[in-house]
Parts: C-alpha cells; structure tokens; sequence
C-alpha cells in the first residue's frame, strides 16, 4: 500500500459528504394577484413532488428557501382559481417569479341567461325566489300563482283563475311540469270564483316564472310559461299530515335505496272557512274536493331517474248570482268536475350526452248545470283530453357549458262541449320539433339561439319561430340580456268551434296567432341582493277575431266572420328589487310594472286597452323573521290602476274602468313541535283592511244596470297546520 | 490500495442512499409532527388554509401517505366554521372530499376518514342551512354510522354526532339531551382511545368535553 495517497483521499471523502449533507439553499419569492390585480392570500406554492413550499401572507407575498437543484416546476394554486405552474432551473441564484392567477369559471361569475325569466330553484345559488318563499309569502295563500303575482309582469285579476302576463290573457301562459305541458292547472272555473292550482307548491323543489322570451323548448303560449320541476328522490321515509281551515291532507313517503314511492290522499271542504269569513258570494253547495295521488321514482343508474306522477281529484260546488236579464231574479251554476292527470318522465346522461323522454295524459270532465232565471235547468258537459309525447337530446359542445338540444314532441287533444240544444268537438294532432343551443362565446357572453317548427291538425298548417337571447356580464355581478322570438298559439278551443257552426259563422280559414317578443334586461345579483329592471315590446298579430260581417245583408247567415285579422301591441317596463342584507332578519321585495297595451281580437269593435290590463301595478312583499321565538311574520301590499271594464254579455266596451286595486295581506308562521313532531301552523290575513275592491261589472243588455263583480269574500281569514311524523333528521 | 479506495467510496455512497431514505420518513415525521402542532393550535380560517396547503403539500411529496390527504381535508373542513364568508365553501368541501378520496385509496376501510367524510358534509350545510339541512344532514349520519362499524373505539363520530344534534332544534330531531348522550360516550372513548402513531388522528376530547359541560 501506498501511504502517500490515503490522507488525501480521507479528506477528501469526508470533506465532500460533509459539503453534500449541507447543500447551498436558495431562496425563491414573489407576488401572486388574482386577474382584477387584487393579492390573493393563503395561496399554496411549492415545487412539485417536494416538501419546500409556503403560503403567500395576507398580501399575497411568499418566501421560502429550498435546496433543491436543477429543473423543477413552481406550482401556484388557489381555490376557485387555474393552478399555474412554472418551470425553474434551479442554481445556487435566488428565484423572483410574480403570477396573476386566473379564476374558474364557475356559476357565479359565468353570465347566465335569463331575459325574460325568473328562476326559483334549490339547486341554483342565485336565484330570485326559492319554493319555500312561495309557501310563506302573505297573501299567496301558498298558492303558487298567488306567489307569482309578487313578480313584475303578473297582473293583479282577482275574478278567475290564472297567470294574466304583460298585457296577455291567461290562456297565453302555460304551466309545464318536468317539461311536459299541463291541460288543467287549475280547478275548473265557477263564475267570478278564483280557483286555486292543482298543485302544491311542495311538490316542487324549482320553479322558473318565464315573462316572455322563453325557450324554443316549449310552445303554445304566446305570453309566457310557468315551468314546475319536482324534485329527484325525497331524502328520506316520512310522513305528514295537514289541517285547515279548508280541509285535511296525509302524505306518505317510503324511501328505499333508490326508489321512492309516495302516497297522498286529501279532503278539501270549505263550510269552516266560510263560516270564518263572511262570504259575498251566494254559495248553495259549499265547494267539496277529494284527491289522491301517487309518485313513484326510481333511480336507474347514478345519472339516470325515471319519474311517474298521477293525481285524481273530483270537486263539486254550485252558487247563485243575481240575474241582469231578470233584474231581482237569481241564477244558479253547479258545477261537479272528475280530473286526472298522469305525468311520466325519464331522464339520463351518458358522458357528454342527455336524454329525455316524457308521457302525459289529462283528462277533465266537467258537468254543469245552470239554471237561468227561467228556471229552466240546462245541464252541460265539457270535456277535455290531453295526451301528450316529448323527447329531446342533449349534447355537451366544448367544455364551457355549451350545448345543443334537439327534439320533438307530439299532442293529441280531444274537446267536447255537449250543451244539449249543441254540441261541439273537436280532435287535434299537434306535433312541433325544436333545436337550440347554448353557446357560451366567451365567459362573459353567452347566445342561446333555438328554432320552433309546429304542426296542427285542425288548422292543416305549419309553423317556424325562432328564438335568440344573447346576455352579457357587464360587471362580476351584473349583466345585460336581450331576447327575441316568435311565439305561436293555435286559438282556444271556442274559436275553434266556429267552424262547426257553418250556419252561424264564416271561418275563412283559421291560423296560427302569433306574438313576437322583443325584450332588454338589466340585472344586478349578488347573495343577497337583487335589482332588476326590463323593458319590452311584444307584437300580436294574426289574432282570432269574431265580428259581424259588415256586408252581409240582414238576415242572411252566417253573418258572422271569424278570421285572424286581429292585431295588437303590449309594452312596458318592469322593476324589481329584493334585499336580504340591509335589515337583519329580514327580506324584502319589490316589484313594480308599467303596461301600455292594447288589442283589437275576438268581439271587439276596436283596437282596445283589455280589462285584464292595468297600467300601473305595485308590490310590496316584506318578511321578517324572529328566529328567538320560531317565528316568521309577513305583509303583502298591493297596488294597481285600474282595468277597463268589458261588458261579456252584450261584447262591448261602456267606458267603465274599474277603481284603483288595493290590498294589503298578513301572514304569520310558527315552528313547533306537537308529541315531539316538526310542526309549522301558519294564519293569513288577505285584504285586512277590509278594501271592497271592483273587479269589473255585469251589465244589463241594454247597458243600464250593472252589477259588480267582486271577490268572494272581503277580508279573508286562514289557518292550516302541517305536521311532519317520524322524520329522523328534520 | 486501489480496494481500500474503492471500499471507502462504496461505504460512503451507502451511508449517503442509508442517509436519504431515512431522511426521507424522519422527514415525514418531523413535518407532520410540526405542522400538527401548528394545527392545534390554529383558531382563523386562513391559518388552517395555510396548514392545509402544507399538508397537501407534504401528500404530493409522499405519494403513499394517507396522513396528509387526512388533515388537509380535515383542514378545509374546519376552516368553513370559522368564517362566514359562504361562497367559497362548496369548492372547498369539494376539495375536501377528493383529498379523503386519495386517503380512501391508499387506506381502504378507514374509520377516521369516513368520520371525516361526514364533517365535510357538516360543512356543506353551513352554505343555507334551511335548505341544505335535510339533504346533508342524514347522509352525515350514515357516515358517522359507518364510521362506528368499522371501528367502534374511535371516539370522533360520537363526538361529531353529539355536535349535531347541539346545534340542531329539538324539533328537528336534535336537543341537548340527545346531545348529552353522544357527548358522553365520546368521552369515554377519547380517555381510552389509542391512536395508531404520533401522527395519527387525535383532535376533539377537549371540545368534547367543553360541549358536553353546555348540555347541563
């Protein structure tokens, strides 16, 4: 051995593991702000794969050291932002690397399209009414088109049932549940007696009031939709049970792993809340109602639900009003009416694809009997069935939420009106196939662009509508929309019948009406609160019109022309304000409309302001809860100006309009328990100040003699109660 | 001479790979026992965010560590109830539950995580309680059940369990008499629990106990 060479190598060997163990550290820092340049704080740095990283401090500086050499990537990341990451080389140089982070797009800061909706829904963060608002809304009685009429673009009709939208009659709104159309949303109608909806709002879990503009997804309504989803499976077993002042309820939820099925029962009688309320209306058969129903939902698969819904009803009621031909004189109209309504519905995703598919079927059989002055008792018949087929396709474009759908759908309606001295029906095929896709250009603006093509059998013609949103964010919580589209509707089914009348009228060949919707929309949302205000212009053309035939000579018939000559115009302005924030515990909104309308269809003479029009409509809805006591106390105002007034009899407007409509409503719900049982009691008090509002008038042929048309009772009390049996958790 | 310089290099090179494996777990050890520390005593929402960027740091650096996927998650669990900024939880709860995902998989059947699992759904209610309640609130307790199978020493559930039922309305199914009853088991439990290593889970006997005095 050679000992001259061992003490270098020693020293050398120790003194490199001893420099290797130590390792030169560098130091790498830097600045990271998020894209509107504001600091992000808490954001994570690190080389990737290693432990040598920090967070950046409240000003969205970091340091750290590292002894890491040679090639690493720098990982920047944040919630709710693009993870960036930066290639380094590492040396023994300190590293300064600043980064601007770019946010995700998500639901709060993508543009969302929206002219001429209002959305209600669990699901969705920002939305403008979710369901349980509906429920404790004063004045609504937890009816969900009573809720709807708190929104600008509802007028405030207090004599029959229905949505009245911007200037429209109530048949140009249709109400959809789960994408299939609903014949009878409401109860059959009793004259000058509002009927309440069908349906519970607790049924649904989203509810989207569309006040123009809608999807090329539906038709059939020249005005709007009220689109109804209920929900996927229910959370859990449980059971229920209500009482009110109109009658009781029990519901049945079984829950399996992935199926549900639902049983309710209810008895509707209203002699308790009668004898609560004075009543102006003459009532000689207090109204009766049963209904069953039954859900059953199955989970198919992870994405997959198949839905089946189907609800019976059968009513009775009957009331006398004083008679205009046979001035002292009463008559009567007792109407007794069977319903049932059977809605199935299946829905799946496979990857970037969607399906669905629905069946419906409606059938409302209506037996009046109406008793003229004359005591001659004339029974009537009315029947309507609905069946109804959809399906669509869904196909994910991009990855930005873009999208094309694609589908059909096809109707059969068969109407009966069987008067004994006449008789009328009719059957119709209706068939429509839709397109449209949501196209997000970027992620402040997005198009919704879609077109409608429709077939009716009984007009024997085609029809094509398209339909354009586009909306813009303007700001993180503002955006502008604008809307356009055509929207057709064959004519009611009584326009419908003069073409069997040849004898009495001359149908030159019925159409298609037609409104275009032109619509811009500013609105403002953040959690808590929201400011919206739209303008529109809506142009009816092709509307059904019913007029003596000028030329013809005296007495030759038919005399009577029916054609689609008709025309008209609605525009306004609507505003709407809501707060959550500013006062604790309490939420409030506002809505206000502004309608200039008028319309020149079926027996009008001229082109004419309609009486389910008001220029001017106010709401005030205010909520505050007592979270101390379980309480939650609520107070509706209502203002509108008032509506001309349409004789129905003699088919002319007098000149009349009606006063201004006022109503203030009181409601008040409280949380409890009854035998360890979540309860909720709930009292309103509609129209407290007792206003005696005029809804319109019934006129004598001759015009001379008017009756007025008002609510069924004035100042109207209410109290129910609901309990929830053996839920385990809420 | 040529074998001894070759003996002494071999002997170095070994001592050097010796010297980076166990520096490799003694690293581990020492980052997770600091940062656990750190955990303990962490009371604002951005000191936990903090802390569970470390963890998920510490994850990404050791790949077959369930420990660090755990408390991150269990970080941005904790860190919802300290703020009231609601519009970042989802995402967070999110993130939460794919960290306890990557736990899952690298320790199938673990009782700890599935009790974690169920706070994160805890964290999801606190977005709108009255609307979310019903839907989180069951599936939490399936959790927290499942949690109890799969190892009915662990004294977390109970405690979880007990904080739920606290801070639900007798008339939903809560009260503190339900409450006291979870809460005592729990304690019972942590007194005799043993945690599976230093750096196992061992959170909640003092807010146990603390909640436990408020159901009297």
């Amino acid at each position: 051995m050679k000992k001259i060479y061992t003490k270098p190598l020693l020293f050398f060997i120790v003194f490199f593991s001893f420099v290797s163990g130590l390792r030169a550290q560098v130091t790498i820092s830097g600045n990271v702000v998020g894209d509107d340049k504001k600091p992000v704080p808490y954001a994570s740095v690190f080389l990737k794969g290693s432990y040598d990283g920090t967070s950046t401090d409240d000003k969205g500086h970091y340091t750290f050291k590292t002894s890491q050499k040679g090639k690493f990537v720098l990982v920047f990341s944040y919630i709710g932002f693009e993870t960036q990451s930066v290639d380094v080389d590492l040396t023994d140089k300190d590293v300064q690397i600043n980064i601007t982070l770019k946010e995700k797009e998500n639901e709060t800061n993508t543009v969302v399209i929206t002219a001429g909706s209002f959305e209600a829904s669990d699901k969705k963060r920002a939305t403008i009414l979710k369901p349980i608002d509906i429920v404790t809304t004063a004045g609504a009685s937890g009816d969900i088109t009573g809720a709807m009429k708190t929104l600008p673009g509802a007028q405030q009709i207090g004599e029959t049932e229905g949505l009245f939208v911007r200037g429209g009659a109530a048949g140009e709104t249709k109400t959809i549940i789960d994408d299939m159309v609903v014949q009878n949303p409401y109860f059959s109608s009793i004259p000058d007696v509002p009927q309440r909806g069908r349906f519970s709002p607790f049924l649904f879990t989203g509810t989207v009031f569309s006040t123009g503009g809608y999807s090329a997804m539906y038709g059939q309504a020249l005005s709007s939709t009220l689109s109804l989803s209920t929900d996927d499976l229910a959370d859990q077993t449980s059971t229920a049970v209500s009482l009110t002042a109109v009658g009781l309820g029990a519901n049945h939820t079984q829950r399996w792993k992935n199926t549900q099925l639902s049983v309710e029962a209810s008895y509707s009688n209203l002699a308790p809340f009668f004898w609560l309320n004075k009543q102006n209306t003459d009532w000689i058969k207090t109204p009766e109602t049963f209904n069953g129903s039954l859900i059953f939902r199955q989970k198919t698969s992870e994405t997959g639900i198949f839905k089946v819904y189907g609800t019976y009803s059968l009513s009775h009621s009957a009331i006398a009003f004083p008679s205009v031909t046979d001035i002292g004189q009463m008559e009567t109209f007792d109407l007794k009416n069977a319903n049932i309504y059977i809605n199935s519905t299946y829905k799946d995703y496979f990857k970037k694809w969607g399906f669905f598919s629905g069946v419906s079927y409606s059938k409302s059989n209506d037996n009046l009997n109406f008793d003229t002055a004359t005591n001659v008792l004339v029974p009537a018949t009315r029947i309507q069935e609905l069946s109804q087929a959809k399906v669509y396709a869904t196909h994910a474009l991009g990855s930005h939420g873009s999208d094309i759908k694609i589908g059909a759908e096809g109707q059969q309606q068969n109407f009966t009106d069987d008067f004994g001295i006449y008789k009328n029906s009719i059957k119709e095929t209706y068939g429509a196939a839709f397109a449209e896709s949501d196209i997000f250009i970027t992620q402040k603006l997005a198009a919704r662009v879609g077109v409608r093509g429709e077939y009716s059998k009984v007009l024997d013609k085609f029809n094509a509508a398209p339909r354009i949103s586009l909306a813009y964010k303007t700001g993180k919580k503002s955006q502008v929309s604008l809307a356009y589209g055509n929207f057709y509707q064959t004519p009611d089914r009584d326009l419908l019948y003069t073409t069997q009348v040849p004898q009495l009228y001359k149908v030159d060949g019925l159409n298609f009406e037609m409104a275009t919707h032109y619509i811009l929309n500013y609105q403002y949302m953040d959690d808590d609160r929201t400011f919206r205000v739209e303008g529109y212009y809506k142009k009816y053309s092709d509307l059904t019109r019913v007029y003596v035939d000028p030329n013809a000579k005296p007495f030759t018939f038919p005399d009577t022309l029916v054609n689609n000559t008709g025309y008209g115009y609605a525009e306004g302005v609507d505003v709407f304000w809501r707060d959550k924030k500013t006062f604790k515990h309490v939420d409030y909104w506002i809505s206000y409309s502004y309608l200039d309308t008028k319309r020149l269809y079926r027996r009008y003479d001229d082109l004419s302001m309609p009486p389910f029009a008001a220029t001017h409509t106010f709401v005030v809805v205010y909520k505050q809860t007592f979270p101390g006591i379980r309480t939650t106390l609520s107070a509706t105002y209502t203002f509108a100006t008032g509506r001309p007034v349409y004789d129905a009899t003699s088919n002319v407007f007098r000149g009349d309009v009606t006063p201004n409509y006022n109503d203030l409503s009181l409601g008040a719900s409280y949380l409890t328990q009854l035998w360890g049982n979540f309860t909720v009691i709930f009292v309103s008090l509609a129209n407290a100040p007792n206003f005696k509002n005029i809804y319109g008038y019934r006129y004598s042929p001759d015009g001379k003699y008017k009756e007025a048309i008002i609510a069924p009772s004035y100042r109207t009390f209410f109290i129910g109660m609901f309990v929830a049996i053996g839920r385990k958790n809420n | 001479m040529k074998k001894m310089l070759f003996f002494f290099i071999f002997c170095f090179l070994g001592s050097f790979t010796v010297h980076m494996s166990a520096q490799g777990s003694e690293q581990f050890q020492t980052a997770m026992k600091a940062n656990l520390a750190l955990l303990d005593s962490a009371k604002t929402d951005g000191a936990l965010i903090q802390l569970a960027n470390t963890f998920e740091r510490i994850a990404g650096a050791e790949s077959k560590e369930w420990l660090p996927n755990y408390y991150a998650a269990y970080c941005y669990s904790m860190s919802v109830f300290m703020t009231t900024d609601k519009k970042d939880i989802d995402q967070y709860m999110d993130k939460a539950d794919a960290l306890l995902n990557k736990a899952d998989s690298l320790n199938p059947n673990n009782s700890e995580v599935v009790t974690l699992k169920g706070l994160v759904c805890v964290g999801r209610i606190m977005v709108n309680p009255m609307a979310r309640g019903k839907k989180y609130g069951p599936i939490s307790n399936d959790y927290y059940e499942k949690a109890k199978k799969l190892d009915d020493s662990n004294p977390r559930p109970y405690f979880l369990q007990g904080q739920s039922a606290f801070h639900t309305p007798k008339m939903f199914g809560g009260g503190k008499d339900k409450a006291k009853a979870f809460l005592e088991i729990a304690v019972v439990k942590y007194k005799t629990f043993k945690p599976a290593s230093a750096i196992a889970p061992h959170w909640g006997e003092i807010p146990a106990i603390d909640l436990l005095k408020q159901c009297d």
